[in-house]
């Protein structure tokens, strides 16, 4: 039981909406709210507070871009703390399914 | 339990980075504007840049190419700046990875246009069709590899169709109204449904779709050519090659066909030119027809039309090739500098 309090997840990815914002755009580069609302299947006001929560530590970050008819859209991209969290993340959790932690069901 | 829910959110990342790779797809009006462009452009350009058109050939390769070029930019902005409009209507935007694969198609579409261009000069204009299906096709490949499967489907078809033109052999018309009929009629009928999830549910929906597509591209690819085929034939009366030369007449709007039988002289006059070479250069051999020939005289003309040994009536510029075209420089001492010539002419594709 030592060794897994050793390890401390991340608590800010470690929460599946969050860690599936940051996943998706991990790869995807960058995106929308509406986009991120489709992809993930959840409400506005759920997505709102997580994506606060992921720009409030610098996870992600927000850019305004003026469209071709000059509408604003807010885009969301993964910023390089939030890569190396994330990365750490990924990490801690390859740790804990690694055989030493197996057994401790 | 603890494993469980770790296997859970790896999975889960898992899943939402392949959806953030998988954040492609095409829209409905790029496979209509890039099709009815490229057809367009076969039945336009080959009309506009022929050699009776433009004589010298440097000419008609750097028009032909600048204005296929042109064309293709221009599409290709109509195209981008449509997807940008369609994407930021329905708040979205242009994932990276479609970024790099727009890339790959722009990349594709550099290489035809430049192949076009290399054929004025280094020949092999008759691979240029299956070519343009060949790497067109594994545009819509590699594009259905991230967003849908029946774009992949379709590219493999077209791959197909441009490597069984080669290998079959088939005539460069139809080879050419292939092209036109998998562009203009073919790539439209896919911007309709490959999105549709009846066509795209299950692996044998996909196969029939491709199949009927594939089918609804051949098929009047035949209609036509067998259409001008018969256009082709032509109505005159058949005369001997001596009538032809005791008749002492007028051709207006006449259509005329001389027989020339099986061992009849042509002579062949061959002209040659080359920077290091002077001197005499037109020689004339006289070659036998091996096969009996009908050629078609319009208005006291040939006018390209000709058949061998009572066979299908053939286009000239369409049915003639050089093959195994050898020049082998020799320097020996009973014979000192010599150069060995070696082609063979053929009508059949």
């Amino acid at each position: 039981m030592d060794a897994l309090t050793n390890i401390n997840l991340n608590t800010i990815l470690h929460q599946p909406v969050r860690t599936r914002i940051v996943a998706y755009l991990s790869t995807r580069g960058e995106s929308t709210f509406n986009e991120l609302k489709k992809v993930l299947e959840v409400t506005d006001g759920n997505l709102d507070s997580h994506l606060k929560k992921l720009l409030s530590v610098k996870y992600i970050a927000s850019k305004k871009q003026a469209g071709i008819k000059g509408k604003q859209q807010t885009l969301y991209t993964l910023s390089k703390t939030g890569e190396l969290q994330f990365g750490n993340y990924i990490e801690d959790l390859k740790r804990l399914l690694s055989p030493q932690f197996s057994t401790k069901k | 339990m603890f494993t469980s829910q770790t296997s859970g959110q790896i999975e889960a990342i898992h899943s939402m980075m392949a959806s953030g790779h998988r954040s492609v797809y095409m829209e409905r009006h790029t496979l209509f504007l890039w099709g009815l462009a490229t057809a367009g452009l076969i039945l336009i350009i080959p009309i506009i840049f022929s050699p009776e058109h433009f004589p010298i050939t440097v000419i008609r390769a750097a028009g032909s190419t600048t204005t296929i070029a042109i064309i293709l930019m221009l599409i290709g902005y109509l195209d981008f700046r449509k997807i940008k409009l369609n994407r930021e209507n329905r708040d979205e935007t242009i994932s990276f990875i479609q970024t790099q694969i727009t890339k790959v198609w722009w990349l594709l579409v550099s290489l035809i246009v430049l192949i076009n261009l290399a054929m004025h000069f280094y020949g092999g204009g008759y691979m240029f069709y299956s070519l343009l299906l060949t790497l067109m096709g594994l545009a819509l490949y590699i594009h259905g590899l991230f967003s849908k499967q029946m774009l992949s489907y379709a590219g493999i078809m077209m791959i197909m169709l441009g490597l069984v033109s080669i290998g079959l052999r088939l005539p460069f018309p139809i080879i050419q109204w292939l092209c036109i009929f998998c562009f203009g009629l073919g790539w439209p009928i896919l911007g309709i449904t490959f999105n549709s999830s009846v066509v795209s549910s299950t692996y044998i929906n996909r196969i029939l779709f491709s199949l009927c597509w594939l089918a609804i591209i051949i098929f009047p690819t035949l209609v036509i050519y067998q259409f001008n085929e018969l256009k082709s034939a032509p109505s005159g009366n058949t005369i001997s090659l001596a009538q032809f030369k005791q008749e002492n007449k007028e051709y207006v709007n006449k259509e005329e066909i001389i027989s020339l039988s099986a061992g009849t002289t042509v002579p062949l006059i061959i002209e040659l030119t080359g920077d290091v070479f002077s001197g005499i250069n037109k020689i004339t051999l006289p070659m036998l027809l091996s096969e009996s020939l009908d050629v078609v005289l319009q208005d006291g003309k040939l006018d390209g039309r000709f058949r061998v040994s009572n066979g299908s009536w053939k286009e000239y510029k369409y049915n003639y090739r050089i093959r195994n075209y050898l020049l082998t420089p020799n320097l020996s001492k009973k014979n000192g500098p010599q150069v060995n010539l070696k082609l063979h002419i053929s009508t059949n594709n």
